[in-house]
């Protein structure tokens, strides 16, 4: 068993690195972009994965990242990489705060909660215009590594693959933890879960900051890679984006996070044929999706390889 | 290892035909007979309605051109994309058609943040656009090479209206009702610098935001401060508002508003009667315009497009598309997009006839600095002097 897995790991990798060449420019661009959105489904994947909270203000997170680190890039001068682990830091921090209120409120009431969290930042960083620029908004340099400017979304692939794996090994490592074995203990059964002596609230806040940190990192590298920020891009409807690739790519699975990115990315540029009627298809496939891949399309590919054993078994 | 021997094989090509001459190495997007240019208009979004007027304003236009042969022989193409006016979308959608379809230039794009969020890459790689129809010092009075604009500055609108009401109107008392963003605010501190040339200040001031509803309360404020003309820097929605209030209150102070006030809309929301009398500032044509630059436009849309009418929009998108016409074809058969600039540089002081003069120099790619004013009279627009 532990060899099969290693050799679908090994696969896995081997692809993710094959899988640019010769796509071009603009096909390169798109892999960055499946890299940055996997990494928001890996942070979902911890926090209603195995948490069970409900986010629908992600893009609230994600704009922090973004506009902290592009702000401590030109305003302050730092390297890139201190950027971008800032924008991380500083929306943990936020991710700590906006777990409060989900300690008392649950479902919806969280959702909205979230929701609101969200409208807030994005406001603030519309009207705090002397810093990011509101509606003009503000430019945010290339990345570079030691000096060298990655110009090329090629070069910039590869290193959000490894941030990605990265990030990944850590969920990994988490959902092993004795937090991680909590909250889904905690997600079961809270009461069963508390009684037990689990303490929910350093759990739930745990999952929260680690979440929004994930998210950060990955809008913290979007910035860099796209150029230029506005709060338009961080709007509701990018948060809802958010869960629908969560939910698509499957919300149990580390690669599930991986197709979950691929398709929120990848859909709009298959269907741009489509024109007009392309959002009815969007839809409709994921109504369809839902409907009949509840497990996201991650089952799909786990039913293929483990036809015999426990649909469990391949977390 | 592949992409380190395709930059050498590259490098190596590109010295070898380097040396023959960069003027025989045609950018992407030509060929023998098509040119290829692109645009990114938000044809869903809340400006869908405009941007579609633009497209078709730009797209008659390319049809009338290849219907009659071209230019320089060559048939233009030109891909829209979709953006939803969301900047995220028009980086992907620019890349595309950059990187993917390998546009030669862009051309006749609208929105402002959407736009300046492409700048960065455009200039990278060199890519012209004209026509970036926006708000924004960087698209209005572009420091960019490639960057070459059609529409003003929000602040000199401004400081013309003041002008137009200070000398035109004789007015010793203005008063300013602006939009309470940047487009706006910029007309608003257009207006004030140029009162203070005059040696006047504004007497009143009064603001709303978008999704204000009601005005009535900002009428009452600007009335009692008793301007003789009122400058508008708005939209045509909330000029509508302000000039119904005006009018059930029995306020008739002079008007000078922006270009959007000449907007059909205004007079469809407002009726004949509170707009009567109230002056607009031109940044593009009206189609009352008795020129024959006019007529030749409003017949090219009634050609391609029957169904929409002329307007802000159409011209604004036919005015880029006439500019980059004019430029491809004065660059000449071995086109390039050094070559294209070049042209664009040159063209001196140029006439659409559907914006006003352009004068672009090597130093200067920014829009217009003189504008035309036009009067509401019976319902409609006469048009008091040109540019």
């Amino acid at each position: 068993m532990n060899l099969t897995r290693t050799i679908v790991a090994v696969l896995i990798l081997a692809l993710l690195v094959a899988l640019p060449f010769g796509l071009g420019q603009y096909g390169y661009y798109l892999m960055a972009i499946v890299m940055i959105y996997a990494m928001v489904a890996l942070s979902l994947n911890v926090l209603i994965g195995m948490g069970g909270q409900i986010s629908i203000g992600h893009a609230g997170f994600w704009a922090l990242g973004a506009y902290g680190s592009a702000l401590i890039v030109t305003k302050l001068g730092f390297p890139f990489f201190l950027g971008v682990l800032a924008g991380g830091l500083i929306a943990a921090a936020f991710g700590a705060l906006v777990a409060l209120p989900a300690l008392r409120v649950q479902g919806h009431y969280l959702a909205i909660a979230t929701l609101g969290f969200a409208l807030f930042v994005q406001q603030v960083l519309f009207e705090w215009e002397s810093l990011t620029g509101g509606r003009q908004g503000l430019f945010v340099p290339r990345p570079s590594l030691f000096g060298f400017e990655l110009r090329d979304d090629f070069a910039y692939y590869y290193l959000l693959l490894a941030i990605f794996l990265l990030l990944a090994w850590i969920t990994g490592n988490f959902a092993r933890s004795h937090s991680g074995r909590s909250l889904m203990a905690l997600k079961m059964s809270s009461v069963a879960a508390e009684c037990c002596g689990i303490a929910r609230p350093k759990h739930i806040i745990i999952a929260f900051t680690i979440s929004a940190f994930f998210t950060g990192v990955s809008g913290a590298l979007y910035g860099h890679l796209l150029g230029h920020l506005s709060t338009e891009t961080f709007s509701l409807a990018i948060s809802l984006s958010f869960l629908t690739m969560a939910v698509i790519g499957g919300l149990h699975s580390r690669a599930g996070a991986l197709l979950g990115g691929a398709y929120l990315a990848l859909a709009p540029e298959l269907m741009r044929e489509f024109k007009d009627v392309q959002m009815v298809i969007y839809g409709v496939t994921l109504i369809l999706c839902v409907q009949f891949l509840p497990r996201g399309l991650i089952s799909v590919v786990e039913r293929v390889w483990t036809i015999g054993t426990t649909p469990h078994a391949t977390r | 290892m592949k992409r380190t021997r395709e930059k050498l094989l590259s490098l190596a090509l590109g010295t070898a035909f380097g040396l023959i001459g960069a003027a025989h190495a045609a950018d992407q997007g030509i060929t023998k007979d098509q040119i290829t240019l692109g645009a990114f208009l938000p044809l869903q979004s809340g400006l869908a309605a405009g941007a579609t007027q633009m497209r078709e304003g730009a797209e008659a236009y390319f049809k009338y051109i290849n219907d009659n042969g071209g230019v320089n022989g060559r048939k233009i193409e030109w891909i829209v994309e979709n953006d939803s006016y969301n900047p995220q979308q028009t980086v992907a959608v620019v890349k595309k058609l950059v990187d993917r379809d390998g546009v030669f230039a862009m051309v006749s794009t609208l929105g402002t943040v959407t736009a300046v969020a492409v700048l960065p890459f455009l200039a990278q790689r060199g890519v012209p656009i004209v026509n970036p129809a926006g708000g924004h010092e960087l698209l209005n009075k572009p420091k960019d090479k490639n960057v070459f604009a059609i529409l003003p500055l929000s602040s000199e609108i401004g400081e013309s209206m003041a002008d137009y009401a200070v000398q035109k109107l004789g007015a010793k008392r203005v008063a300013i009702f602006y939009q309470n963003d940047q487009f706006g605010k910029d007309q608003r501190d257009g207006a004030i610098e140029a009162l203070k040339k005059h040696n006047l200040k504004a007497v009143g001031e009064a603001s709303y935001v978008p999704s204000d509803v009601d005005v009535s309360a900002q009428v009452v404020a600007l009335r009692d401060t008793n301007p003789d003309v009122v400058v508008l820097g708005i939209i045509p929605k909330h000029a509508a508002l302000f000039l119904k209030e005006a009018q059930r209150l029995g306020w008739k102070p002079k008007i000078v508003g922006h270009n959007t006030v000449a907007d059909p809309v205004v007079l469809d929301l407002a009726g004949p009667e509170a707009l009567e009398g109230v002056y607009v500032n031109l940044m593009t044509a009206v189609d009352t315009m008795d020129t024959p630059a006019v007529k030749k436009a409003n017949e090219i849309l009634a050609k391609y497009y029957p169904k929409t009418k002329p307007g802000y929009y159409p011209y604004l998108g036919m005015a880029g598309a006439i500019i980059i016409v004019e430029g491809i074809k004065r660059a000449g058969p071995d086109l390039t997009r050094v070559k294209l600039i070049s042209a664009l540089e040159s063209l001196g002081r140029y006439e659409t006839g559907l914006v006003p003069p352009i004068e672009w120099n090597a130093t200067y790619h920014g829009g217009p600095r003189s504008f035309g004013y036009a009067q509401w009279q019976g319902g409609k627009l006469k048009v008091l002097e040109g540019w």
